[in-house]
């Protein structure tokens, strides 16, 4: 009996011991495409869904905005859908995310309708936030922690070994420091052709018929008075730019017939808020891969005209 | 609570360590109280239905046992099985079957108030109690074992709600008979070191099946499942194999646990898989997987029909296993996949006469071992085709995979976009397999048991080492706890 009272807490330690030796050894390669947001503290933020987190450079934002008198460093912490809409969640991760002493950020809010919905079958905010709790955002309490372990327990999902034989699998995404998720059209052994984008085009579209089929969603007023509330916070921080990205025209038709009124609310927010409010879901100049996602040349070309909006409306503030 | 979870970590030494440091004779009670503190970590209030089950079924015991007239015994029968049968209906089965009904209303141009409002009314969120299958079932095998006085009714109150609520084995079974389990809560259990090992042992070789093994195939298989109309071919055939695969290391890796957990604190829990992969017919399956349940379904439902329902044996097969979908889940894919399992059973049974004649016409024996591995893989093909149904979310979505796994084109074979994990994946199913040849699946502890100190060791760092660098990081449930 006295050799097991010993042995089982021995070979805990050294479980436990090379659990974290290993994690260490992750956190110093390249862990995933989230882990850098859950890094550091930044006092810009880039905020919202997937479309914010393949479409918004927030390198391009730094360089271009540097006339502005602003605290730079943006992070891109727009996640996909499942795990940012706006709610108590994000707003409280988003909260842990900007320095308190922050009082010249700058804050895109990236909004599409996905941002406001809630499964349907969720009646109440206690049921939309219990849900949101499980999501990567609500899942991880240390946001800013560098070697962040808590996340690579809770959110990493693969294996240690590759702390040790570190390798990117993707082909076309190149993920930055800075939370962007870059998805380049070509790399070296691969090409994304017109086809495929149609393909997936089709399919974007596809998904949305299907999730509203089966799992229907309806605008949350419980997301509505959360994205108040953000805007409410950051403006104590900085300055908020309400921003909606560009999409496909087909996917954009789409939306439009699910939530006619979507602009006129946005612009009601941000009026009522007064902060600016851009649209740029017609911008067709700037393709998207899948329907509703930037290409790495849109996203960069698309980030320089935002950079210069930004640089307008400080120059002007009233437009 | 989950086995594969830092709460399991450190619940379970907890409960272990008091429970050695206990009088026999209170045991029960700190057993008991660890059994309900589990499952109320996932749901308080889902306690409720656990008592309900208890109390009902341990009062209708004494009642069976007390009465001699044969109506009223069958009465508290009756209602023992009503009411679980009822709680499961209910809680499992009550939204599939009110939505077909109101689909069926709507075809013939009845509204319903509920379709009227989107079919969201508050029916819809009936919360599925985890383990509801598992426990119901075995409360029901005692109240018909009571009835037919095969057993004596228990009269102590705790032990039996200990019965019907053992931790171990509580949310994914193995489903046990009464027979077996109750009797060892009386027994006293000695603090057995060699006995601890040995359930450490077992516990470990289920948390390497269900972390490393089949939670590494999941990656594959969900990827393939949710995008099937991306792949042709090859992918989604290997993902059905994959799935076949994970679906076994995955349930087998909680029984190993639970059996394992039980055995440490001196209880026998039965094995639920007996090498079910090396197959020489389909109902030789069926005989070697999940075995808890397909025992309870042939002496509870098949026996019954044929012995006294005169049924023939194929259509009570059929009805066998058309309840062994619907058990699985409240969907049609469960149905389809049951009764398509049945079907596959019959056809089998009923050709092996006429496939073996056919092998002798053209000089071979069905006694060659080649043609029993070739027997075996064909057999296994087609439980795996049919598993597309088991998982996929909708028929429609199972057709689909279907057409496109039987395409001539193929696309991208693997579909993690990494050679070594695909590599990994199959040089693990190829060991898993290997060692479940030569140990069968309640055997694996041999593999360190007796051997020298110095190997043992050894083994324990590398099995440590293993454990932490290719455990895929992913905290998934275990699959059977949905059902």
């Amino acid at each position: 009996m006295k050799a097991l009272l010993w042995k089982i807490p021995l070979l805990a330690l050294v479980l436990i011991g090379c659990y974290y030796f290993f994690m260490g050894q992750l956190s110093r390669q390249f862990v995933n495409d989230n882990y850098a947001k859950f890094t550091h503290q930044s006092p810009s933020l880039i905020i919202g869904l997937s479309r914010a987190h393949n479409g918004i450079s927030p390198g391009i934002l730094d360089s271009a905005l540097q006339s502005i008198p602003h605290e730079g460093g943006f992070l891109n912490f727009a996640f996909e859908k499942s795990q940012s809409p706006y709610g108590k969640v994000y707003l409280e991760a988003i909260k842990k995310k900007v320095p308190k002493h922050t009082t010249r950020g700058i804050f895109i809010l990236g909004v599409s309708p996905a941002s406001f919905t809630a499964p349907v079958r969720f009646t109440t905010a206690d049921e939309i936030n219990k849900n949101d709790q499980q999501s990567l955002v609500g899942k991880i309490s240390e946001l800013n922690k560098n070697p962040n372990f808590e996340y690579i327990r809770k959110g990493y999902g693969g294996s240690l070994y590759r702390g040790l034989f570190p390798h990117n699998p993707q082909i076309t995404t190149v993920f930055h420091d800075n939370g962007w998720e870059e998805f380049k059209r070509s790399s070296k052994n691969y090409l994304v052709s017109d086809e495929d984008v149609a393909k997936w085009t089709s399919q974007t579209m596809g998904g949305y018929k299907r999730v509203m089929k089966e799992r229907p969603e309806v605008v949350s007023e419980f997301r509505l008075k959360n994205f108040n509330e953000i805007i409410s916070f950051l403006k104590q921080h900085g300055q908020v730019f309400v921003v909606r990205m560009p999409i496909d025209p087909l996917v954009l038709g789409m939306e439009t017939q699910w939530w006619k009124e979507f602009n006129t609310e946005m612009t009601l927010i941000s009026a009522a808020k007064d902060v600016p409010y851009f649209d740029f879901s017609d911008a067709t100049q700037y393709k998207t891969y899948d329907g509703s996602h930037l290409s790495s040349k849109y996203a960069k070309e698309f980030s320089v005209h935002l950079a210069e909006d930004i640089q307008r409306y400080y120059r002007t503030p009233l437009m | 609570m989950l086995f594969n979870s830092f709460d399991f970590l450190f619940f379970f030494p907890v409960a272990v360590v008091v429970f050695y440091l206990l009088k026999h004779r209170y045991r029960w009670i700190w057993l008991l109280f660890c059994s309900y503190f589990f499952y109320m970590y996932i749901e308080p209030m889902l306690l409720l239905l656990l008592w309900t089950s208890t109390v009902i079924d341990y009062y209708c015991g004494l009642k069976m046992e007390q009465i001699n007239e044969i109506k009223i015994r069958r009465r508290f029968l009756y209602l023992s099985i009503v009411t679980n049968l009822g709680l499961l209906f209910f809680f499992k089965y009550f939204v599939f079957f009110t939505q077909n009904a109101v689909e069926v209303l709507d075809f013939f141009g009845i509204q319903m108030g509920m379709a009227a409002n989107g079919g969201h009314s508050d029916y819809v969120k009936i919360l599925l109690p985890i383990g509801i299958s598992f426990y119901t079932f075995q409360t029901m095998s005692y109240s018909i074992d009571v009835y037919k006085r095969e057993i004596p009714a228990e009269r102590h109150l705790g032990k039996y709600a200990l019965f019907v609520s053992f931790f171990p084995q509580l949310v994914a079974g193995p489903i046990e008979r009464t027979k077996r389990l109750l009797p060892q809560f009386s027994k006293v259990v000695h603090f057995d070191v060699e006995r601890i090992k040995k359930g450490i042992i077992i516990m470990a070789w289920g948390f390497f099946l269900k972390l490393i093994v089949a939670d590494r195939l999941g990656v594959y298989v969900d990827d393939v499942f949710y995008k099937a109309s991306d792949y042709k071919g090859l992918p989604l055939l290997l993902g059905s194999y994959f799935f076949a695969f994970q679906i076994y290391y995955d349930f087998s890796a909680y029984c190993a646990i639970a059996i394992g957990a039980a055995h440490i604190l001196g209880y026998n829990l039965m094995q639920n898989f007996n090498r079910p992969i090396f197959l020489n017919s389909i109902a030789d399956f069926w005989r070697k997987w999940h075995i808890s349940l397909m025992k309870w379904f042939r002496d509870y439902l098949y026996i019954p029909l044929v012995r006294k329902l005169k049924f023939s044996k194929v259509s009570a097969m059929l009805v066998v296993f058309f309840f062994n979908g619907l058990w699985h889940g409240a969907s049609w894919t469960f149905v389809v996949w049951g009764v398509l399992c049945g079907v596959l059973l019959i056809v089998d049974n009923k050709t092996t006469p006429m496939r073996r004649r056919f092998l002798n016409s053209i000089g071979l024996s069905h006694k060659m071992k080649v043609i029993k591995v070739l027997n075996g893989i064909m057999l296994f093909t087609m439980l795996v085709v049919i598993l597309v149904f088991f998982r996929s979310p909708s028929i429609g979505q199972a057709g689909i995979y279907l057409n496109n796994m039987f395409s001539l084109s193929s696309s991208v074979l693997n579909v993690y976009h990494d050679k070594f994990e695909l590599g990994l994946s199959l040089f693990l199913v190829v060991l898993v397999q290997t060692i479940h040849f030569y140990k069968g699946n309640n055997r694996v502890y041999e593999l360190i048991w007796n051997r020298p100190r110095w190997l043992r060791w050894i083994f324990y760092f590398l099995f440590i080492l293993v454990m932490v660098l290719f455990s895929v990081n992913r905290q998934n449930n275990f699959i059977y706890f949905q059902f």
